[in-house]
């Protein structure tokens, strides 16, 4: 049986600058991040002949191509990039839909170095803001009642992904002030991290349980930062990536299919953890492996209490156990089994899914705080194109 | 269907992004669970009650709402009868 199984290597990454505001352009952001990634890998742009992103800003506003927006058709005019030979860029999805995608493209021999990126630009304006009277489709069913959604212009996502948090803390018992201790540790982990929003800016609990509610039980902390920034990777196939100086990871196996099977305009609890499980069930059945062999997790944090909805997903801890499993010391850096080191989105700020992408390729790289084998990352929303991708180390 | 059901989520919106609804912080909205099937969920707001009172697994009741001439939205408010 045919198995994509270690044919594809990451022999890259790299960050641009991140920051809450930048005075760069979205293009020199995306470029500066292309760039770190492709010479981390020993390479030049000559050698690039597949492109592939995710453009979506996330409802920030505006259509200027290389400000607000970059395709890959930008990057590939503005770079004069003739050797191309595959791209994609999915407007809906995530960066997780766009990254299997180049892993399938390099697999099969569609082009042989692959630059996977996303970068994201949030000028200084009212994030999210929904204006207009009329609202149509789907729409109509959410913002007469003052319910954004993150596929329409008006942005609304903490809105609409509050509702989940509130039945995961009924359903299981728990209060929102048990999230304290995971946000501590996390904003710890990002003061350490230099490229991160928050470097050097650690929290307490009573800073976390003091933040102002915007949807209940989300507040102001428990929601990533919109930053200006991006992160790339380098893929190419796993016999090139051994000709190049850098240290290749191996793709392990990977699975993106993350869909809001519910036909309703809520997000269910239930709808996400379904995904969730099967994301990881897939990526780690791909990958011949189990959750045990796992060393590190890398998972994706726009909302915080996506942290317990991946541990319980991925059968790390039981139903609704994922608070004590913290408080008792679980995913720190120092623990068998690290959680988002480097800081994930909470600490580094909204670049969607690199910060796990990048922090996942690393640990096996040897290069980060903790040095694993095998690292998993989870990319996304699980009902909105989520991905789960596992890296092994060359041995 | 009845317009009877469960909150089965919630939120309560305390900075809103939607035009018109700006001086309305703190309201609540409810995905409420209808009593017909497993899983059909109606988005709404919970009305005629303080936000303190939603919480998930309250019975509720359908409440047809003017909101200006010509515009009637269905809402739901604290059920009587708190029982299933």
């Amino acid at each position: 049986m045919y198995s994509i199984r270690r044919r594809v290597a990451v022999a890259g990454s790299g960050w641009s600058k991140i920051s809450r505001r930048s005075n760069c352009t979205l293009a020199d952001l995306t470029i500066e991040a292309c760039t770190n990634a492709i010479e981390d890998a020993g390479l030049t742009w000559d050698h690039v002949d597949g492109l592939a992103t995710y453009p979506s800003t996330a409802g920030a506003g505006g259509s200027i191509e290389g400000i607000d927006t970059l395709g890959v058709e930008y990057l590939a005019q503005t770079l004069g990039l003739r050797e191309l030979k595959w791209y994609i860029s999915l407007d809906r999805g995530t960066i997780g839909a766009v990254l299997a995608a180049a892993i399938n493209a390099i697999a099969v021999g569609l082009c042989d170095y692959a630059v996977v990126w996303k970068a994201m630009h949030t000028p200084p304006t009212s994030y999210g803001l929904y204006s207009t009277e009329v609202a149509r489709g789907e729409t109509q069913f959410r913002a007469p009642y003052g319910v954004g959604g993150p596929y329409n212009a008006g942005g609304g996502a903490v809105a609409e992904f509050s509702f989940p948090y509130s039945q995961y803390l009924a359903r299981y018992k728990r209060t929102r002030e048990e999230m304290a201790p995971y946000i501590v540790q996390n904003r710890t982990n990002a003061a350490e991290n230099e490229q991160a929003v928050f470097s050097g800016r650690p929290i307490t609990i009573s800073d976390y349980l003091n933040a102002p509610l915007l949807c209940d039980p989300l507040s102001l902390l428990d929601c990533d930062m919109p930053v200006d920034g991006g992160g790339a990777l380098l893929l190419t196939r796993a016999e090139l990536a051994d000709e190049l100086p850098s240290d290749p990871v191996f793709v392990e196996g990977h699975a993106a299919a993350g869909i809001h099977f519910l036909r309703t305009p809520v997000i269910d609890w239930d709808d996400m953890a379904f995904n969730a499980h099967r994301l990881g069930q897939l990526a780690l059945g791909n990958s011949q492996i189990g959750i045990s062999d796992v060393e590190s997790l890398s998972l994706y944090d726009g909302f915080s209490y996506f942290i317990p909805l991946w541990l319980e997903a991925l059968g790390i801890c039981g139903p609704g156990e994922s608070f004590d499993w913290i408080a008792a010391g679980g995913g720190a850096a120092s623990a068998d089994l690290p959680v988002n080191v480097s800081g994930g989105n909470l600490g580094m700020g909204r670049l969607h899914g690199m910060p796990q992408l990048i922090e996942a390729v690393r640990h096996v790289q040897q290069r980060s705080v903790s040095k694993t084998n095998r690292a998993l990352a989870s990319v996304g929303s699980p009902v909105h194109g989520g991905g789960v991708f596992v890296f092994g180390s060359g041995g | 269907v009845s317009g009877r059901g469960s909150i089965y989520e919630f939120t309560v919106i305390r900075d809103s992004r939607i035009a018109g609804f700006e001086e309305a912080t703190p309201f609540v909205c409810v995905a409420v669970e209808l009593d017909e099937q497993d899983g059909l969920l109606v988005l709404a707001n919970l009305v005629h009650c303080d936000w303190t009172e939603a919480s998930v697994g309250r019975r509720v009741e359908v409440s047809f709402e003017q909101i200006r001439e010509g515009f009637v939205l269905p809402q739901f408010v604290l059920a009587a009868s708190q029982g299933s």
